[in-house]
């Protein structure tokens, strides 16, 4: 059962609670915790997002904030129209060179072959079709960011709730430098260090 | 997607307005630009150049900080350092024709191409909206590079670029001086960017 934002807000806001200092509202509390949320979905890639992309005639370069709607990580992109075929993932767009050194201008794809993705903002997919067609792209989702406690506490986050601590330990340890309490922070993220580099094995294995 | 003022806003929280504002701005801008610079920056952004026979030196983009990959019409350029020109010829700054490499200066913010072009590049007409698609122009330089911004920051950066630049701030000489929460920030935003993949 997912946990909602409200009452996990709750528990932050009780460990962050220092006598006598100027508190955190809870509406900041509410969106560090979710921008934290979104950061280990990145690390951990929990919660993903699929979606179809209307690829343009002649076009191979598209923008990962304008024609995608929740993507921060592409993580494969399959033909819908060719049996759900996985187009092939290139780290760097200099690997489109393997399949032909005039690969940026060539359309006279009729078969995608592959994609890459370019920092945070845009991905390439080869070749670029003489029509319009379509893809399915799943990628690690853009889990929502909110700055409303009352407005969306009873909203359910969206990391599974094994993985919820997490977010709300580093939420923790960044309002805590409020308290510029070092030594107990520097604790903290050598544990979270461990952890998330456990998790993360767990993930790769 | 964030702004600039809303990063600023959650340093300010997290300093509890012990900043100074102007310097905090400033090392905000430093900390983007530096992200700029990184091998795989974050923030990118494309544009298409149109070329003027005779002329190889062209300014930057005004947003952008470095240039990551160019091509003219099919062809990847090598983005190299000017002695590297010297092994396609040795009267390179004399030749013309179509470029095939590119030099680029981030101080003087500006790049040259190799060999000079021998052509004016096409006009590009918009008749369907899609400059990178239908209405591609013909013979003008595709740029991808890392750009400089103060807005349109995914909101997973806000806390690194919140904790870099206030570890700017609350680590030079001021009356607010802080050097161990400057370290302590410092650690906690590498770590983070870390998590995200940079």
């Amino acid at each position: 059962m997912a946990r909602n934002i409200g009452p996990t807000v709750d528990i932050l806001m009780k460990r962050v609670r220092q006598a006598g200092a100027v508190s955190i509202s809870p509406d900041f509390a509410t969106q560090v915790l979710t921008i934290f949320q979104r950061i280990v979905n990145i690390s951990l890639r929990r919660v993903f997002a699929s979606e179809t992309l209307t690829t343009k005639k002649e076009k191979l370069v598209y923008s990962i904030t304008s024609d995608l709607t929740s993507a921060v990580i592409i993580t494969s992109i399959r033909d819908s129209n060719d049996s759900d075929r996985a187009l092939l993932y290139c780290p760097s767009i200099k690997d489109f060179s393997a399949y032909e050194s005039n690969w940026f201008r060539n359309i006279t794809g009729t078969r995608f072959e592959a994609w890459a993705q370019i920092g945070q903002d845009f991905f390439i997919i080869y070749p670029a079709k003489a029509a319009n067609s379509t893809v399915d792209v799943v990628s690690v989702k853009a889990t929502a960011i909110y700055a409303d406690y009352t407005a969306y506490y009873g909203t359910a986050l969206e990391l599974p709730d094994e993985d919820v601590d997490i977010a709300l330990r580093f939420a923790e340890q960044f309002l805590l430098l409020r308290r510029r309490d070092y030594a107990s922070m520097e604790k903290e993220i050598n544990e979270l260090t461990k952890l998330m580099q456990a998790k993360d094995y767990v993930r790769k294995s | 997607m964030y702004a600039k003022a809303d990063i600023i806003t959650i340093c300010e929280t997290l300093a509890v307005d012990l900043q100074a504002d102007d310097t905090l701005s400033r090392f905000f801008d430093d900390t983007v630009e530096q992200l700029g610079f990184l091998t795989s920056p974050p923030f990118y952004e494309t544009a298409l150049v149109s070329l003027t026979s005779g002329t190889a030196t062209y300014d930057f983009e005004s947003d952008a900080l470095a240039i990551y990959h160019a091509f003219m019409d099919d062809t990847l350029l090598s983005i190299v350092g000017e002695d590297d020109i010297e092994a396609y010829s040795k009267i390179w700054p004399t030749s013309s024709g179509t470029p095939i490499a590119l030099t680029q200066d981030e101080l003087e913010r500006q790049y040259t191409l190799y060999p000079e072009p021998d052509f004016n590049s096409g006009t590009l007409i918009p008749t369907h909206g899609e400059p990178y698609g239908e209405d591609y122009p013909t013979n003008q330089l595709f740029l991808i590079y890392s750009k400089n911004r103060t807005a349109d920051f995914q909101e997973q950066f806000s806390i690194p670029l919140a904790l870099f630049s206030l570890s700017k701030e609350f680590s030079t000489s001021s009356n607010h001086q802080d050097r161990e929460f400057a370290e302590s920030c410092k650690t906690f935003a590498a770590f983070i960017l870390n998590m995200i993949g940079f």
